[in-house]
């Protein structure tokens, strides 16, 4: 008796923290902001710690060995960069043309041109569904990512 | 002691699942981005197939024929549907996270997606929790017919948060409209794959059924040779 009643308040708890993570889904819809919300948003972010994903800019990847410091630029392609700042080495897939989700802080300040940056504190590498055995002289495919990254904006 | 076709199965379900995922992670091919790391999804994606599209629909359409024809056996199919699901989705959890470490540099993360199939894991946990905790009857069959559906309801959004929402975790690979994702030479493996891990999940819900079955058979043997013992001593 007394077993099965330590298992029906385990059921209740259970219940209980299932109807909260229900709650909780609907209030964290956005798992992260794209670059154009950010630069929309920018007011509302600021000193909160944010996700942001994008694609990583072609030749903006600077990486000091001996301070172990990420820098790097995002895109949307549509104009919107951001300048990341990541204390860390760069994860495995970490590369140019990847899609990337930033967690960190804005930095109050816009740089020269109006570009916004970030201090990041974890650097996730998101990749597209395509799973392909490498073949002469292909091109990585990177509209399933983007679509994948931008959308819902 | 008869021969124990469930036993035998079971184990050359095991035997066999074991065997082709070790030869696909030597056979197939690499991946253009990941190399080798991705072979996980050979175990992730049967799995996680297994989790959501078998155990929980198999779940919920034996809670809700158990409302209309209560049945013993059924139950205890019902039991080791559940055990099964948790199981699978503990699993999927488990090779998903193993897999996010190399590639998307973290362990865990609560976007939708996992955040949906960790809702899952709990649902059936309460599941097993209800199911051994109150008394059999006619309220443990509403109760458990009723978290069977909020499974069941979890499936769908589950496997569409990858669609709605935006996600650390990427969408779908075989089932979407934008063309083939995936190279037939990785996909034939992924099939073999899925075929070989859905039969032993199948031959384990059998397994087990059977042994729960037993367990009652032997359970109500030994209180009918107890009662036969107590009436003697009167």
């Amino acid at each position: 008796m007394k077993k099965s009643r330590i298992f029906l308040v385990m059921a209740c708890l259970v219940l209980a923290v299932v109807l909260f993570s229900f709650l909780s889904i609907k209030e964290n819809l956005v798992y992260f902001y794209t670059p154009k919300e950010v630069y929309e948003q920018a007011a509302d972010l600021q000193e909160k710690t944010i996700r942001v994903g994008a694609m990583v800019s072609v030749d903006s990847i600077q990486w000091d060995r001996e301070q172990v410091q990420l820098l790097f630029q995002v895109t949307d392609y549509q104009g919107h960069d951001l300048e990341v700042r990541y204390k860390g080495t760069p994860p495995d897939l970490f590369k140019e043309g990847q899609g990337v989700v930033i967690e960190g802080q804005l930095e109050p300040e816009q740089a020269a041109g109006g570009l916004y940056g970030m201090q990041a504190q974890k650097l996730f590498v998101k990749h597209s569904e395509e799973y392909r055995v490498p073949e002469e002289g292909q091109v990585n495919d990177h509209e399933m990512l983007k679509s994948s990254i931008f959308k819902n904006e | 002691m008869r021969f124990r076709i469930d036993f035998w199965l079971a184990l050359g379900a095991l035997l066999t699942a074991f065997l082709v995922a070790g030869m696909t992670v030597v056979f197939a091919p690499i991946e253009v981005q990941q190399g080798e790391v991705y072979k996980i999804i050979f175990l992730h994606v049967p799995i996680a197939a297994n989790a959501l599209g078998l155990c929980s629909f198999a779940l919920a359409v034996c809670g809700i024929v158990l409302l209309l024809r209560p049945r013993e056996n059924l139950e205890k199919l019902s039991l080791a549907i559940a055990e099964m699901g948790l199981m699978t989705t503990f699993l999927t959890l488990f090779t998903g996270s193993i897999w996010g470490k190399p590639t998307w540099n973290t362990y865990w993360t609560w976007d939708a997606r996992i955040t949906t199939t960790f809702i899952l894991f709990i649902l059936y946990f309460a599941y097993l929790a209800l199911a051994h905790s109150m008394v059999p009857g006619s309220f443990r069959r509403k109760s458990l017919a009723f978290l069977s559906i909020l499974i069941a309801i979890d499936v769908p959004i589950v496997y569409q948060s990858v669609n709605w929402w935006r996600n650390l975790h990427q969408p779908a690979t075989i089932i979407q409209s934008r063309g083939q994702s995936m190279s037939p030479e990785i996909l034939q493996y992924l099939l073999l794959n899925l075929a070989t891990i859905t039969i032993l999940v199948l031959s384990l819900i059998y397994f087990r059924y059977r042994v729960l079955l037993q367990i009652q058979t032997r359970m109500a043997s030994e209180h009918l040779a107890y009662s036969h013992k107590l009436s003697e001593s009167r």
